[in-house]
């Protein structure tokens, strides 16, 4: 009873941790959060997808194809609560918040206390990279928990196949990119290493892939598939492997990834990681074997993927990593936990909720929202937002101001949602309402009324020679620039 | 003992050809390359043997390369911070509200201060993986490295473990940017890959 109590105060501590200030900070909404939510409000209204695709399989976020199965997730929640930051953000909260139970349940299997597994559950909830994903609106801590639970589902009928299991880790390739190349992995390791599968089993997995089979001989299944020597691919692993990567500074370009003075993991945890060392082998178990399998192979997407650090297709690796240093972490003395447990807690909240809103409000979008609100109080005025360093932001001011989905589905016209998985998606130039996004052309300024800037694109001497009159400076709560809005001044005026 | 003197010939060779393959170990000059070469190869038969002797000799050459890495490194240029990062800490400070003024002054100046957080940075570069394999070494010796390690965690040797633990030390306080690099780390590494791939 204590000990289910006990658990239960974690869960209500983790929902509690990811969904505090949920809508506030990160401080604005991400294009990626943006992109998802309004095509889940798209469908909510319309049945279709921003670009008028009928219930697509995948989705065409940007210049590339995404599973949808976050996208159709959160739709009840954005019925329920809005088109807004929380709503679209809520399901990843709560999939965190499984997550840590799930975790619970999985290193039970390795540490046969109760005490000392929920001791590990504790610091996986406040895991950096465990929080960070958590509250993040798009798809990755929830594919990652759908695969987790299946992979809990395999090891609590361990030796035998739980065809739940099998059906979840399968369902996970409809939600993020990463599981659809680390599910096969999964599977196909699993049956080579654990048990070869019965014919019903191999069913469940025909069926559940049939929908990613039909897609399987167009471009949009194949999306984010460049080759890159054996060399990279090396590279790319041992640069997620090594500990300054795992324990001290991520190496991801992306700045919305990052969270300043924090990564993956806590500094200390590298002691229990190499403690952990000491306690896993191959030779253990089949258990263990299964582990280090998971470990090595939740790698894998990442590596072979994208051109730079991409931590977040890293997440895979979070949890077999998690566990592993939880081994160690059980051997550590008591009053060490007692004093490192709320130190990671100062630590985390220090970089998340003080240092985070302040240093990276621009890898997080901020200022579309006034940018959004400007375009609203000037209906009558054509407006043009350079998109040079953000060709992407034009899905903000779709998401702030829940424009009709129908008006902007006919504004594209038919030709997206008939090549819809042929065609590749490529970024340009967008219009709706008032608003373009498009590079700043000089020649052609004097179309618009106004000019939203990123605060580098136009410099005083360049307003000066085409008659540009700076009207607004948006600004972050340290007073830094985040756009700059002028009036173009016509020649007859 | 004639099994372990056998043994000893493959690794020997797999440590010549370590340095020889080294961009790393190649430009030094002739005097780092014979104190790197026999520190690692006394510390690969004192792994093998355990010989008090040989391990006298071993300290010999390894305070010798304490001493190199030590005189090759600037250190009063790794705590030289640049004007972002002394910016940044300035942000910092000044991010905690005026109750809490105080608290963000003993955290960020003291508990957390530049200099520990330097001092963080230089013990995780001394393991960066990333800095060895794609600067150091050639990209293949990943695999008997951590296969080696993965040995050497199951197994550690005392010697090799001390000297693992004194190499990190030093560097986390002098840092790794000297004029040939953390040559300190070099035997630890030409040992795991040399050694511990052979061993049961």
């Amino acid at each position: 009873m204590k000990n289910k109590l006990f658990l239960l105060v974690i869960l209500l501590f983790s929902f509690f941790v990811y969904t505090y200030k949920l809508d506030q900070v990160p401080s604005s909404v991400y294009v990626d959060e943006a992109v998802t939510g309004y095509n889940a409000y798209s469908v909510l209204k319309t049945g279709k997808d921003e670009n008028g695709k009928l219930y697509p399989i995948y989705f065409r976020y940007f210049n590339a194809y995404s599973p949808g199965l976050y996208t159709y997730s959160i739709i009840p929640l954005i019925k329920l609560f809005g088109l807004n930051s929380f709503s679209v953000r809520l399901l990843s909260a709560l999939s965190g918040t499984f997550s840590v139970f799930i975790f619970y349940l999985l290193i039970k299997i390795f540490i046969k206390s109760k005490s000392k597994a929920q001791i590990a559950t504790l610091f996986y909830a406040i895991l950096p990279w465990t929080f960070f994903n958590s509250r993040l609106g798009y798809e990755v801590m929830y594919a990652a928990t759908i695969f987790n639970t299946g992979v809990y589902l395999l090891y609590k009928k361990f030796p035998n196949i739980s065809n739940l299991g099998l059906f979840l880790i399968s369902l996970s390739t409809y939600a993020s990119h990463n599981q659809r190349y680390l599910a096969p992995l999964f599977i196909i390791g699993y049956f080579l290493i654990i048990k070869k599968p019965q014919i019903k089993t191999l069913l469940i997995l025909f069926v559940s892939q049939i929908p990613n089979l039909i897609l399987v001989f167009t471009p949009a299944f194949w999306v984010k598939n460049n080759v890159f020597s054996l060399k990279f691919i090396l590279l790319q692993f041992i640069t997620y492997i090594s500990p300054k990567t795992l324990f001290f500074e991520l190496p991801d370009i992306d700045q919305q990834h990052l969270v300043p003075k924090i990564s993956i993991f806590y500094w200390w945890m590298i002691i229990p990681l190499l403690i952990a060392f000491k306690k896993i082998s191959p030779g253990n178990s089949k258990k263990y074997q299964l582990l280090i399998f998971w470990t090595i192979i939740s790698l894998i997407p990442a590596s072979l993927t994208g051109e730079f650090i991409s931590i977040q297709r890293a997440l895979p690796f979070l949890f077999p990593v998690g566990i592993i240093i939880s081994l160690g972490l059980v051997q550590i003395n008591k009053i060490f936990l007692l004093i490192a447990f709320p130190y990671s807690l100062f630590l985390l909240f220090r970089s998340y909720f003080f240092f985070l809103p302040n240093e990276q409000y621009l890898a997080w979008n901020y200022g579309y929202q006034q940018v959004s609100d400007f375009s609203l109080g000037h209906k009558q005025e054509t407006i043009l937002v350079d998109n040079s360093r953000n060709i992407r932001n034009y899905i903000l001011p779709l998401f702030y101001q829940k424009y009709d989905p129908a008006s902007y589905q006919k504004s594209l016209g038919n030709f997206i949602s008939s090549n819809y998985y042929r065609v590749p998606p490529q970024l340009g130039e967008y219009h709706y309402n008032n608003l373009t996004f498009a590079p700043i052309k000089w020649n052609e300024i004097k179309n618009y009324d106004y000019i939203v800037s990123d605060g580098l694109s136009v410099s005083p001497n360049q307003a000066e020679e085409h008659g540009l009159i700076l009207i607004k400076k948006i600004e972050t709560k340290n007073n830094q620039t985040s756009q700059e809005i002028y009036k173009v001044v016509k020649s007859n005026q | 003992m004639l099994l372990s003197k056998i043994w000893l010939i493959p690794k020997i060779i797999v440590i010549l050809l370590v340095s020889a393959t080294s961009p790393w170990f190649l430009p030094q000059p002739i005097l780092y390359k014979a104190i790197i070469l026999i520190t690692t190869l006394t510390l690969l038969l004192y792994v093998n043997f355990k010989k008090s002797i040989i391990k006298v000799i071993f300290f010999v050459f390894y305070i010798a390369l304490i001493f190199a890495q030590v005189f090759s490194t600037d250190i009063k240029n790794t705590y030289n911070f640049s004007d972002h990062r002394k910016y940044l800490h300035q942000n910092r400070l000044d991010q905690y509200p005026p109750s809490l003024a105080r608290v963000g002054n003993i955290i960020e100046n003291h508990l957390d201060s530049p200099i520990i957080y330097q001092t963080q940075q230089n013990f995780f570069e001394s393991l960066d993986l990333v800095n060895y394999f794609k600067n150091f070494f050639p990209i293949v010796y990943i695999f008997p490295f951590i296969f080696g390690l993965y040995k050497f965690l199951k197994h550690p040797n005392g010697l090799l473990t001390i000297t693992t633990i004194f190499s990190v030390l030093l560097l986390s306080v002098v840092g790794i940017h000297g004029s040939y690099g953390p040559i300190i780390i070099f035997p630890i590494i030409a040992i795991i890959i040399s050694h511990y791939p052979f061993e049961k």
